[in-house]
């Protein structure tokens, strides 16, 4: 069992105060999907838990089994067991899949990773996620269609087998088949060991991946949390009613 | 891979079927297609010039290894004739300790011909030239050039590309990586001269410091006095990009890991042309440890 524990969350970009005090508590074997209208925080929050240097959490705590994460460089949160699966994942020219994946096994298991051994797990998640049988020696993200790459974040999930993965609108930009792909992966992925937070602002990926929390965040703050009856009421009613029922005012902005 | 070294002026092995070499020039024959790579050493000469002469219709690879630990002032002058329609890669991996180097290329290419250069420079303190003239109609260049400096080194590395003839094409894409206190000044010109109707130059020059205290100069220099041409040339500097830096952070690698893997990937291109083993793992590991 592992846990992951968000407490009164401020998060700050260029001077801006996005979140406004996020309290999440997440437990392996759980998931949580994070919904609400473009530009309420939900990306910050992805980001500033993994510790982009852009971000700024001015107050706050969170801790992934009682180990601060906050005070933690960003490959020290990794090796901790977080995953981020990002909306833009960057390129890195002539630095290979299996290198880069190779490498990256061996920070996070602190293990030797033998070379055979990699091949044969690495090219085996590249099949269950249906993409090119190169991927391997193909360059990092480099020429990757935006489909490719987010299966080869959720490749690198597989591989990778943190505690815990945010998933950043993993479903943007992908069409039906990737999308019941990256679905199917992800929920098989779910156990007593690992639990995942799932951003989104769609309800499709929810078709795939049965959330057991479901969040509605709004102006930088969690307003309403319960089960996969809110997935229907945000499907069928979009996000204006959570204005009269919770008597709060927003406006949707970009992200 | 046939080898051919050289050293005080002569050459020390058997030299491949019909070349020849006389008064520090080496003749390659003509309608030939090499298959393999040839590898030429010029070993501990602190004063060498070579001529190379690729004839008609032939194609070839070489990679020219260019060693020494001598701390003196060194001086080598290197010149290369690609004939018409030869095609021809050329491969430079220049490893010098002198404290004064002065490595200079001088290109031509005839008729049609095609060259590839690659150089990689892991010297200390050097002053590299690599001159390209495009003498004949259709003829071709396109260079590649990276050099790695660090602790107090310093290196200049002019490229120069002149288009002496119509419908020629010259490409360059130099990458200057400095590391602590190394210094490093790339200069890319390409000179396009009247009456050489289309014409393509094309430059990149790229500069990346991984410490505060290293400095990298790019000038990308374009001279055209033709209208009939397409040309385009940008440069960038800086550290490295932070958003690759924190993708790669954030599974798992150290800032350290992580600016190796980067750095390593700019030069994958032409580590991936070294097709001598020792050699490469030899230039991987030397560039791995000014990084």
């Amino acid at each position: 069992m592992a846990k992951l524990e968000i407490k009164n969350l401020h998060v700050g970009i260029e001077g801006k105060e996005i979140l406004k005090g996020v309290d999440l508590v997440v437990n392996s074997g759980e998931v949580h999907a994070i919904m609400g209208p473009n530009g309420t925080g939900k990306s910050t929050l992805a980001s500033a838990l993994m510790g982009h240097p852009k971000y700024e959490v001015t107050e706050g705590e969170a801790y992934l089994d009682g180990q601060n994460i906050l005070e933690m460089e960003v490959d020290e949160r990794a090796r901790a067991g977080l995953f981020l699966a990002m909306q833009y994942p960057a390129e890195v020219p002539g630095v290979t899949n299996s290198d880069f994946m190779r490498q990256a096994l061996k920070a996070t298991s602190g293990k030797e990773v033998g070379l055979f051994e990699f091949a044969l797990k690495y090219e085996k998640t590249v099949e269950e996620l249906k993409m090119r049988p190169d991927l391997a020696h193909r360059y990092l993200n480099e020429g990757f269609s935006g489909g490719e790459r987010k299966r080869n974040e959720i490749l690198q999930l597989k591989v990778l087998k943190p505690k815990f993965a945010i998933l950043d609108e993993i479903d943007s930009g992908l069409d039906v088949d990737a999308l019941k792909i990256v679905g199917s992966n992800v929920s098989d992925l779910v156990n007593d060991e690992f639990g995942c937070i799932l951003i989104t602002h769609y309800q499709r990926i929810l078709d795939y991946i049965k959330p057991t929390n479901v969040h509605i965040m709004i102006d930088g703050k969690i307003v309403l949390s319960g089960g996969q009856e809110l997935i229907e009421k945000i499907d069928q009613n979009g996000y204006e009613w959570i204005k009269d029922e919770l008597g709060i005012e927003f406006v949707e902005g970009e992200e | 891979m046939r080898e051919i070294v050289i050293k005080d002026h002569q050459i020390q092995s058997k030299l491949p079927k019909d070349f020849l070499f006389e008064d520090q020039k080496l003749i390659i024959p003509k309608n030939i297609h090499y298959e393999n790579p040839i590898k030429i050493t010029v070993q501990d000469d602190n004063n060498e010039t070579l001529e190379i002469v690729v004839s008609e219709n032939t194609s070839i690879k070489i990679i020219l290894e260019l060693v020494s630990q001598e701390v003196t002032p060194n001086h080598y002058k290197f010149l290369l004739t690609a004939k018409q329609n030869a095609q021809v890669k050329y491969l430079l991996v220049s490893e010098l300790s002198s404290k004064k180097a002065l490595v200079e290329h001088y290109f031509t290419a005839a008729r049609d011909a095609k060259l590839d250069l690659i150089g990689g420079f892991v010297s200390d303190v050097i002053d590299a030239k690599m001159h390209v003239e495009l003498q004949g109609e259709g003829a071709e260049v396109k260079m590649r050039a990276v050099a790695v400096s660090s602790d107090e080194n310093k290196q200049n590395i002019d490229v120069l590309i002149i288009h002496q003839a119509p419908h020629t094409i010259g490409d360059m894409t130099n990458i200057g990586i400095a590391n602590k206190k190394g210094r490093i000044v790339l200069n890319g010109v390409e000179k396009i001269e009247k009456g050489m109707k289309q014409a393509n130059a094309f430059q990149t020059l790229k500069g990346i410091i991984t410490s505060d205290q290293a400095i990298v100069e790019v000038n990308p220099i374009l001279l055209i006095d033709e209208y009939d041409v397409k040309a385009g040339h940008g440069a960038t500097i800086g550290k490295i990009e932070e958003n690759q830096l924190y993708y790669l952070m954030s599974r798992g690698l150290t800032q350290r890991e992580s600016e190796r893997l980067i750095i390593n990937g700019f030069l994958q291109p032409i580590i991936d042309e070294i097709d001598d083993e020792p050699l490469r793992e030899r230039f991987v590991n030397l560039v791995n440890s000014r990084i």
